[in-house]
C-alpha cells in the first residue's frame, strides 16, 4: 500500500513540476529604473515617463519605430498646404478612448490647447509654438489659439505662423497625445489613478503601486487591433546588479540597462539575448565658447579632439558598445553624414595644434576644471580623457557633482552665461529630425538651459539651420544641415566622443521586440508575443 | 510613568520645530535649482521662471520659511514637486514597507544576537565564544549592500539555490487592505526574508557582543551569587536574573536600530528594490524635491522620538527599580 502511495506521490509531484516548467502567459515583465516622474503626457520630459505614456496614449501621428518616418496614428492622413503653413488632419473614425467614447477632432484640439495652455504649466508647450496664436495664448495675451481649428468632427486644421519643417516630428512626441476632455478636464487628487489616465493607446492603466510596479493591460478595442500581449508589468528596480540577477532568475523578460563591466561576460553567457543597436543619441564634452581658454581658440579645441582616443574608449571602456562620434548627427537620423571623419586619434597633429593655439606642450595653459555628473561611467571616461590630454600637456582637474548641482554649475546663475569651461553632456533625440540636434544644441538662439550649453555661436551655422528649418521637403533641408554640421565639426564645437548604442537583454521567447533607434523604452511593445517558456 | 510620557511627548514640539528649521535650511542651501530640474533638460528660461513662481521658489527666503512653518502648523507637509501628490500620502504609502522590514529585521537580530551572545557568555573562553565573537565582528564590518548582493547570489539567483525571489515586495496584483483610506500591502514572506536577514545579520553582531558583555557583567554581581547560593537552577539564574538585568543596553540598542531602520534602510532597499522610505528619500534629494525631503526628515524624527520614548518606557517593565526614577 505504502509503495503505491509513494509512487502516486512521485507521479503527482513530477506532473506538477512538468506543469510548472512551462508558461504561456502573455505578460511581459519590463524593468524601469524608477517610477515614472509623471504619466501626464503634458509633463513628460524623461524616457521613463515616456516609456509608460507611449503605451497608454496615442497622438495624431507617430514615428515608425524602425525607419523613423512619420506615420499615421489617430489621424489616418494629413494634407500640407503648398506654402507649408496649413496642416489638415483627417481623424480616423472608430478610434475609441479606454472609456469607450469615440475620439473626435474636438478631443485633439482640446488636448493640444491643454498642452499650450499657461494654466497647464507644461514644460513642453514649445511643441506647439509654431502654431499661429500659440505664443500669445501661452503668455495669456489671447483667449484662444487661432491656429487650432476644428473643421468638422473628424477634421482638424493647424495653421502655422510660417513654414516649419520639424512640426510633424514634434507632433509625434508623446506630449501631443490625444486625451478625453471629460476625464482630463478635472484633475483628481491622485493623478496616477487608472480612472483618470484614460487615453486611446494600445494599453490601459490597471494599477500603479508606487516604488514597486505598474501594470497596464491590453485595450481590447484599440483601433489597430488588440495587442498580442495581455499585459505589461513595469517593475521599478534601480540597482543594476539586482536587475541583472532578476533577469537571470526569470523575474524580468526584458532588461533595458546593463551594469558596466559585465558586457563581455554576458555576451559569452547569454549570446543573442544581449541585443545592441545604434541609438539617436550622442555623448560629448562641451567647451564653453565664451570663456578662456576655449573662447576664440579653435586650434586648442581641435587639439583636444585629436588627443582623445575615441576608438579606445568605445572598444575598451565601453566594452564594444557605442560608436566613435565623427559629427553632430548620429546614424539613423535623416541627414546623418557617413563621410564625416571627425577627429581620429592623432597625437602628432594634436601637439602641432597646441603650438598653433599658443600653448606649445601645454606651456602657459592653466589647469582646466572638467565637470561631470556623478556616475561610474562618466568618471571612467573623464579619467581617460584626463590621461589622454596629459600627453599633449593639457592638465585637467576632475569635478563630479550630483545632477542638480551639475546643471547649476554648467548653466550658471548669471544672465549671460556660466563660467564653467569644460563639462560632460549627452543628448537623446526627442524626435528624429536633424533640427533636434543642430538647432537645439548649437544654434545661438538656444544659449544656456534651452540646449546650447556650450554657448557656441557661428552666424553662418545659424543662417544655414534657419534656412533648413523653414523648408518642408527633407531632401532640400539635408544639404543645408550637412553644411551646418560640417562647420560645427571644423569649429570643434564640442569634444566629440561617441554615438550611443542602445542595449537590452531580451529573453529568447520574446518575439517581435523592435530595436528602435529611438531607444528600447520608446519602441512599441504591442506586437510582442511570448513563446511557451 | 504617564506624566513622564506626557512630558516627553510635549518635548516633541520644540524638537520638531528645530528639526524642521534645520531640514529647511539644509535643503535650501543645497546647490541646484529645483525649478531647473522640473523644467526638463532643455528649457526656455521663461518656463523655468514660471515653474519657480508656481512653487513659490522665487519668494525671499524668509517668506518661503514662513509659508513652510505655516503649512506645518496646519499639519500640511505640502505637495511633492515631482509627482505632484501630497507628501503625507507618499510617506504613508511607503511607511508600511519600511516598518515591516524594520520590525522583522530587529526581531531577527534580537533572536540571533541574544542567542549567540548568551551562548558566548555561558561558554566564555571556549570555541563557541570565539566563533560568536569572530562572527559578530564579521557582521559588524560587512558593508550591508555587499552582504545583500551576496545573499541574493547565494539564495535567490539562478546560479544559487533559487529559494527566494531576487527583489520586490510580492507578486503584482497581490491583495491590499485599506487603512485611513490608503491601500496597505503586506509583503510576501519570501520577498521579506532576505532583506530582513541582511539588516539583521549586521545588527546581530552588535547585539551579540552587547548581550555577552552585559551577561558577563551581571553574572559577577552579588545577587547572582546569592541566587545560586539559594539553589536556583543555572537556567533559572540565567533566564530570570542575569538575562533580564542584561537586557537594558540590548533593548536600547535594538530600539535605536528599529527607529533608524523605520526611516528607511537605503542600501538594503536599493539592493532588494524594496518600496520603503529610504528609496523615496534618495530620489527626493536627487530631484531637489524639497517638500518631500523636508517631510521625510520630519517623519523620521517623529518616529525616532516616539520609538526612543517606547524604549525608555520599556525600562520600567524590564527593570522595576527604574520606575522610581
Amino acid at each position: 500500500m505504502w509503495r503505491r502511495t509513494l509512487a502516486l506521490l512521485i507521479l503527482t509531484t513530477a506532473a506538477a513540476c512538468a506543469a510548472n516548467t512551462g508558461n504561456s502567459d502573455q505578460t511581459l515583465r519590463f524593468r524601469l529604473r524608477e517610477d515614472p516622474p509623471t504619466i501626464d503626457p503634458a509633463f513628460v520630459t524623461d524616457q521613463v515617463s515616456a516609456a509608460v505614456v507611449r503605451r497608454l496614449h496615442a497622438g495624431l501621428v507617430d514615428f515608425d519605430p524602425e525607419t523613423l518616418a512619420i506615420i499615421p496614428r489617430v489621424a489616418e492622413r494629413w494634407d500640407i498646404s503648398d506654402d507649408g503653413t496649413v496642416y489638415t488632419f483627417h481623424i480616423r473614425k472608430g478610434v475609441l478612448f479606454h472609456n469607450g467614447r469615440e475620439v473626435t477632432a474636438e478631443d485633439a484640439a482640446w488636448s493640444l490647447r491643454r498642452l499650450v495652455n499657461p494654466a497647464t504649466r507644461s514644460q513642453r508647450a514649445w511643441i506647439l509654438s509654431p502654431v499661429r496664436g500659440a505664443t500669445p495664448f501661452q503668455k495669456g495675451e489671447a483667449e484662444e489659439v487661432e491656429g487650432i481649428i476644428v473643421e468638422d468632427p473628424f477634421t482638424l486644421r493647424l495653421e502655422l505662423e510660417r513654414p516649419y519643417a520639424p512640426f510633424l516630428g514634434q507632433l509625434a512626441m508623446e506630449n501631443a497625445s490625444i486625451l478625453p476632455r471629460e476625464t482630463w478636464g478635472s484633475p483628481p487628487a491622485d493623478p496616477g489613478s487608472p480612472a483618470y489616465n484614460i487615453g486611446c493607446g494600445p494599453f490601459h492603466l490597471v494599477e500603479w503601486v508606487h516604488s514597486n510596479y505598474m501594470t497596464v493591460a491590453a485595450f481590447d478595442d484599440y483601433y489597430d487591433g488588440r495587442p498580442t500581449l495581455d499585459r505589461i508589468i513595469f517593475r521599478f528596480i534601480g540597482n543594476l546588479s539586482t536587475s541583472l540577477e532578476e533577469y537571470r532568475a526569470g523575474g524580468l523578460d526584458v532588461l533595458d540597462e546593463i551594469v558596466s563591466g559585465q558586457r563581455q561576460a554576458l555576451r559569452e553567457q547569454v549570446g543573442d539575448e544581449l541585443r545592441q543597436w545604434p541609438q539617436m543619441a550622442a555623448y560629448f564634452f562641451g567647451f564653453n565658447h565664451q570663456v578662456a581658454p576655449f573662447k576664440g581658440n579653435r586650434a586648442l579645441r581641435q587639439a583636444i579632439n585629436y588627443a582623445v582616443d575615441k576608438e579606445y574608449i568605445c572598444r575598451v571602456l565601453q566594452e564594444g558598445k557605442d560608436i566613435p562620434q565623427t559629427g553632430v548627427l548620429p546614424p539613423g537620423i535623416p541627414g546623418y553624414n557617413p563621410d564625416l571623419k571627425g577627429y581620429p586619434h592623432n597625437l602628432e597633429k594634436a601637439k602641432q595644434l597646441m603650438v598653433e593655439a599658443g600653448y606649445p606642450g601645454g606651456a602657459g595653459l592653466a589647469e582646466i576644471p572638467m565637470l561631470y555628473n556623478t556616475s561610474e561611467n562618466h568618471q571612467r571616461l573623464a579619467t581617460q580623457i584626463q590621461s589622454d590630454l596629459a600627453k599633449i600637456g593639457v592638465r585637467v582637474s576632475l569635478r563630479n557633482l550630483d545632477w542638480a548641482s551639475f546643471l547649476h554649475a554648467v548653466e550658471g546663475n548669471t544672465k549671460d552665461h556660466s563660467e564653467t569651461p569644460f563639462f560632460r553632456l549627452g543628448w537623446f533625440a526627442d524626435y528624429p529630425d536633424p533640427d533636434n540636434f543642430l538647432y537645439v544644441l548649437l544654434h545661438s538662439d538656444n544659449w544656456g538651459p534651452a540646449g546650447n550649453n556650450s554657448l557656441y555661436s557661428n552666424p553662418e551655422f545659424d543662417r544655414l539651420v534657419d534656412e533648413a528649418r523653414s523648408l518642408t521637403d527633407m531632401k532640400d533641408r539635408i544639404p543645408l544641415y550637412r553644411q551646418a554640421e560640417k562647420l560645427a565639426v571644423e569649429d570643434a564645437a564640442w569634444l566629440f566622443l561617441y554615438f550611443y548604442e542602445d542595449e537590452a537583454l531580451v529573453k529568447p521567447y520574446v518575439r517581435n521586440f523592435v530595436l528602435s533607434p529611438m531607444g528600447d523604452q520608446m519602441a512599441p511593445l504591442r506586437n510582442i508575443t511570448l513563446d511557451f517558456h | 510613568m504617564i506624566t513622564y510620557a506626557l512630558r516627553r511627548l510635549l518635548l516633541l514640539g520644540p524638537v520638531l520645530l528645530v528639526v524642521a528649521t534645520l531640514a529647511w535650511l539644509a535643503v535650501f542651501v543645497l546647490p541646484g535649482d529645483p525649478a531647473r530640474l522640473l523644467a526638463g533638460q532643455t528649457s526656455d528660461p521663461e518656463v523655468i521662471a514660471r515653474v519657480r513662481s508656481d512653487w513659490g521658489l522665487d519668494a525671499p527666503p524668509l517668506v518661503q520659511y514662513g509659508h513652510y512653518l505655516s503649512r506645518l502648523a496646519h499639519l500640511d507637509l505640502g505637495r511633492s514637486y515631482v509627482d505632484r501628490r501630497p507628501v503625507t500620502t507618499i510617506l504613508l504609502e511607503h511607511l508600511p514597507a519600511s516598518l515591516v522590514l524594520a520590525i522583522s529585521a530587529v526581531t531577527l537580530a534580537l533572536l540571533i544576537g541574544l542567542l549567540c551572545g548568551t551562548l558566548a557568555a555561558i561558554h566564555r573562553g571556549t570555541w563557541i565564544d570565539a566563533t560568536v565573537l569572530g562572527g559578530s565582528l564579521l557582521g559588524l564590518s560587512t558593508p550591508v549592500f555587499w552582504l545583500g548582493l551576496m545573499l541574493v547570489l547565494a539564495f535567490s539567483s539562478s546560479r544559487g539555490l533559487g529559494l527566494f525571489p531576487v527583489s520586490g515586495y510580492g507578486p503584482a496584483g497581490a491583495p491590499s487592505f485599506h487603512l485611513l483610506g490608503l491601500p496597505i500591502r503586506l509583503p510576501s514572506p519570501g520577498n521579506l526574508f532576505l532583506p530582513a536577514l541582511t539588516l539583521a545579520l549586521v545588527s546581530a553582531g552588535s547585539l551579540a557582543r552587547m548581550t555577552r558583555a552585559a551577561i558577563l557583567d551581571v553574572l559577577r554581581q552579588d545577587f547572582i551569587q546569592a541566587a545560586r547560593g539559594r539553589g536556583l537552577s543555572p537556567w533559572r539564574v540565567l533566564g530570570r536574573h542575569a538575562l533580564r538585568n542584561a537586557l537594558i543596553p540590548v533593548v536600547t540598542f535594538a530600539g535605536l536600530d528599529l527607529a533608524a531602520l523605520a526611516g528607511g534602510a537605503i542600501a538594503t532597499e536599493s539592493v532588494f528594490a524594496w518600496p520603503g522610505l529610504g528609496k523615496i528619500v534618495v530620489r527626493a534629494i536627487h530631484a531637489r524635491d524639497l517638500p518631500l525631503v523636508e517631510g521625510s526628515i520630519l517623519a523620521m524624527t517623529t518616529g525616532f522620538v516616539l520609538v526612543t520614548l517606547l524604549v525608555d518606557l520599556s525600562y520600567g517593565w524590564i527593570d522595576p527599580r527604574t520606575r522610581k526614577h
